[in-house]
């Protein structure tokens, strides 16, 4: 009656009243034997959409690279009878009861299909036995990059698919729609690099032991952003260049102060150029960022040599002078701010050094010199006064070592040169 | 249309399923060929496709080659015209008899599985089977610092079968020494690999008896560039910048101490540099001594002015106390 009808709903599995099995016929066959087995090579299509780029790494040399990696070929062996002509679609178990392509990447470190939260595994059958097989897998790959023009450089990589047991005389792999195999999603992005572009192409790989096998290949350029380098390394190595040439603006008598210049700034380029090698391979020829450093912290060393120069022929000099003076007073007059510079000690008149010994102590120096110019002690202030307006421009125009005079134009101008070149040659 | 109704299945026309083919259910295949009988002869060859890396710090290196394996077992031979090998995927390997090779030494070590089992195996009609697999190993190797980092290293992986000592299974290079090729793109950034030989020896276990094993060598030389533009060229001018303090007047205190001080400073953040990447060994290396008698020069070159100022005020005292008389 119609409520017995109504009482259960239908079940749909239980129209067939088969398993996979028997709609397959899979018993029947025996699917460790390729489809074509002892005939004609077997042609499978591959065709790849690249989900994401994961990672780059230059001291491993490698790339990581998620995919949908699908097959298509026929397996007759397969086919079953359909009104419709749809396919079916099968769970990843089915895999391990027919036959499929051993397809594998070539120079990969490490690989895995995921399987959260089942194997991201898809069989579909048509009635023909049309077969597409589909997976999603992540695969790290070894990628041989020429570091000679680091940060400015390009690297191109490629992933290598072969069948591992199957030569071209079983097995014919080749890219499904040619050129439009390979598809990308829209937004694969890498933090350092600009991905230039996506291309696929086949060829072929000898082995003296087991004959020709076909590879395919999925072939792409990336181009290094070179901005995170230019603030991370190139503007410090820089200002770096700048801030030593300001030692040549500097007073030659102030001894502590372009010397602890000089040399702050040699630590600071040394630091600079650890931090660039601490992320990098250590490859056996020079980069493009270690030109760029290098010549810079010549450039620092050579400020320095430049005012030991200075230095050691301002002391001849002087002992020149002391002795056309004669050797009596066996002083020299140096006036407030020269002395200042000199010793550190705080002056406020001008004062008389004396050429061979240096003071005990600065309060000492001072009682000693206020003495002698005890006649001097009505005006003090206007003479310092006077003494500090005109100080700056005899700072600047008077008393300078002709080396200072031209290191202030044939350095920046050298850098600035060396610069055009650079950037010229690399870019 | 009847004619045209279904292509021939070539699988079909054999009438049986691969162990029918092979007769795989008729034999015992845990029993060795020729078990009870003389040792069975397993040839082995190799391509190496990478040097993955090498760990001073762990002593160890990375590879990965594929392995290959060639033995005869009548128990696989089957009739055929044409006298062409045939080839089966990996889940043949469980159901016969294969060599159990393993890797002396191996800290890790697995065979690549996707997208599935990096598996080869070929049985030719007569019985001789071709079995090869794509394996990555990490083994040990010893390292000898002391010349460091003007140093060679040699490196070995090993290969001996497991269970079957030499009166069962005779391991041996199967191309002599042409046995191990190498793709041509082998390189590593920090090392020159010299060359790639076989070799074969014994190996004696006192509680199972004696083993064949088979080596595989290469030497590694280390490329010197990077060491000398990290590590001694800023040495060089470390000692170089230090000297300059010998050129400014002695009068000048704070300048020479300062630079004095701060090259100290500098060779002290080299020394650290170069020991960060390097193991703890017990003795020392060239770049050590190297480093240590750059900086005993920095330091000299400290203690030098501190004589310098020292006997200055020295001389000044007694010239003052002159004048005073």
């Amino acid at each position: 009656s119609k409520r017995e009808i109504k009482m259960r709903k239908l079940d749909s599995t239980k129209i067939r009243p088969l398993k996979s099995e028997q709609l397959l016929h899979i018993e029947d066959h025996d699917f460790a034997l390729r489809p074509g087995f002892g005939g004609s090579p077997i042609p499978v299509g591959i065709d790849v959409q690249v989900e994401s780029i994961d990672s780059i790494s230059e001291v491993d040399m490698d790339f990581t690279m998620t995919l949908y990696l699908r097959h298509y070929w026929k397996d007759e062996r397969l086919s079953f009878h359909s009104n419709k002509n749809k396919s079916m679609t099968f769970d990843g178990r089915l895999i391990k009861k027919i036959w499929v392509p051993d397809v594998f990447f070539v120079h990969s470190k490490r690989s895995f299909i995921h399987d959260t939260t089942v194997e991201n595994i898809m069989l579909r059958v048509y009635p023909d036995g049309n077969v597409l097989f589909s997976l999603r897998i992540t695969v790290s790959a070894m990628c041989f990059m020429d570091f000679s023009r680091f940060p400015l450089d390009t690297q191109n990589c490629s992933l290598e698919l072969e069948s591992y047991a199957y030569n071209e005389d079983d097995l014919m792999l080749y890219w499904k729609h040619g050129n439009k195999s390979l598809s990308t999603d829209e937004h694969i992005s890498l933090s350092q690099f600009f991905i230039e572009e996506f291309s696929a192409s086949s060829g072929l790989a000898f082995y003296s032991s087991t004959g020709w096998y076909n590879r395919l290949f999925i072939n792409f350029a990336l181009r290094r952003h070179i901005f995170f380098f230019v603030l991370q390394s190139y503007f410090p190595a820089m200002l770096m260049v700048m801030l030593s040439w300001v030692s040549f603006w500097i007073d030659r008598r102030a001894v502590p102060a372009r010397v602890s210049l000089g040399i702050t700034t040699v630590l600071t380029m040394s630091t600079i150029m650890t931090g660039v090698s601490a992320s990098m391979p250590q490859v056996s020829y020079i980069k493009a960022v270690d030109v760029y450093l290098w010549i810079s912290f010549l450039f620092v060393f050579l400020s320095v040599i430049e005012y030991a120069a200075v230095n050691y022929l301002t002391t001849i000099e002087e002992r020149k002078q002391l002795k056309k003076r004669g050797k009596a007073s066996g002083m020299y007059s140096m006036d407030a701010v020269q002395a200042m510079a000199f010793d550190g000690c705080f002056h406020d008149t001008d004062v008389d050094m004396e050429l061979t010994p240096f003071p005990d102590h600065c309060e000492e120096n001072e009682t000693k010199t206020s003495q002698t110019n005890i006649s001097n002690v009505d005006t003090p202030r206007l003479r310092r006064k006077r003494s500090l307006k005109g100080n700056v421009g005899r700072i600047i125009l008077q008393n300078n070592h002709v080396i200072d005079t031209y290191s202030r134009i044939i350095f920046p101008s050298v850098y600035i040169v060396f610069n055009f070149f650079y950037w010229g040659l690399y870019m | 249309s009847h004619i045209l109704k279904k292509d021939q299945d070539s699988t079909k026309a054999w009438k049986g399923k691969t162990e029918q083919l092979l007769k795989i259910d008729e034999h015992d295949f845990t029993m060795r060929p020729a078990f009870g009988g003389p040792p069975i002869p397993v040839g082995v060859n190799g391509q190496v496709e990478s040097l993955d890396r090498i760990s001073e710090v762990d002593m160890d290196f990375t590879m990965t080659l594929y392995l290959r394996h060639y033995w005869k077992d009548e128990r696989l031979s089957f009739p055929s015209t044409n006298n062409e090998s045939r080839t089966f995927d990996s889940r043949l390997v469980k159901m016969i008899w294969v060599p159990d090779v393993f890797f002396v030494h191996s800290k890790s070590s697995f065979i690549h599985a996707t997208t599935t089992d990096n598996i080869m195996l070929r049985v030719f009609p007569d019985g001789n089977v071709l079995y090869s697999m794509r394996v990555t190993v990490t083994a040990k190797c010893n390292m000898d610092f002391s010349r460091f980092p003007l140093d060679s290293q040699t490196c070995s992986l090993e290969l001996e079968s497991y269970a079957y000592t030499d009166e069962d299974l005779m391991l041996y290079w199967k191309n002599g020494n042409a046995s191990l090729k190498t793709d041509d793109k082998i390189s590593l950034s920090q090392f020159l690999i010299q060359k790639f030989h076989t070799t074969s020896r014994l190996a004696f276990y006192s509680s199972t008896g004696w083993y064949n094993r088979l080596y595989i060598n290469f030497t590694l030389r280390r490329h010197i560039f990077f060491f000398l533009l990290q590590t001694y060229f800023p040495a060089i001018l470390m000692v170089m910048l230090s000297w300059v303090s010998f050129w400014i007047d002695r009068r000048a205190v704070p300048a020479r101490v300062s630079l004095g001080i701060t090259t100290v400073l500098t060779m002290s953040t080299i020394i650290t540099g170069v020991n960060a990447s390097m193991p703890r060994v017990s003795y020392i290396k060239a770049v050590d001594i190297y480093l240590w008698v750059s900086f005993v020069f920095v330091f000299l070159s400290v203690l030098e002015y501190a004589a310098v100022n020292y006997l200055t005020t020295v001389q000044e005292r007694k010239e003052r106390k002159l004048r005073e008389k």
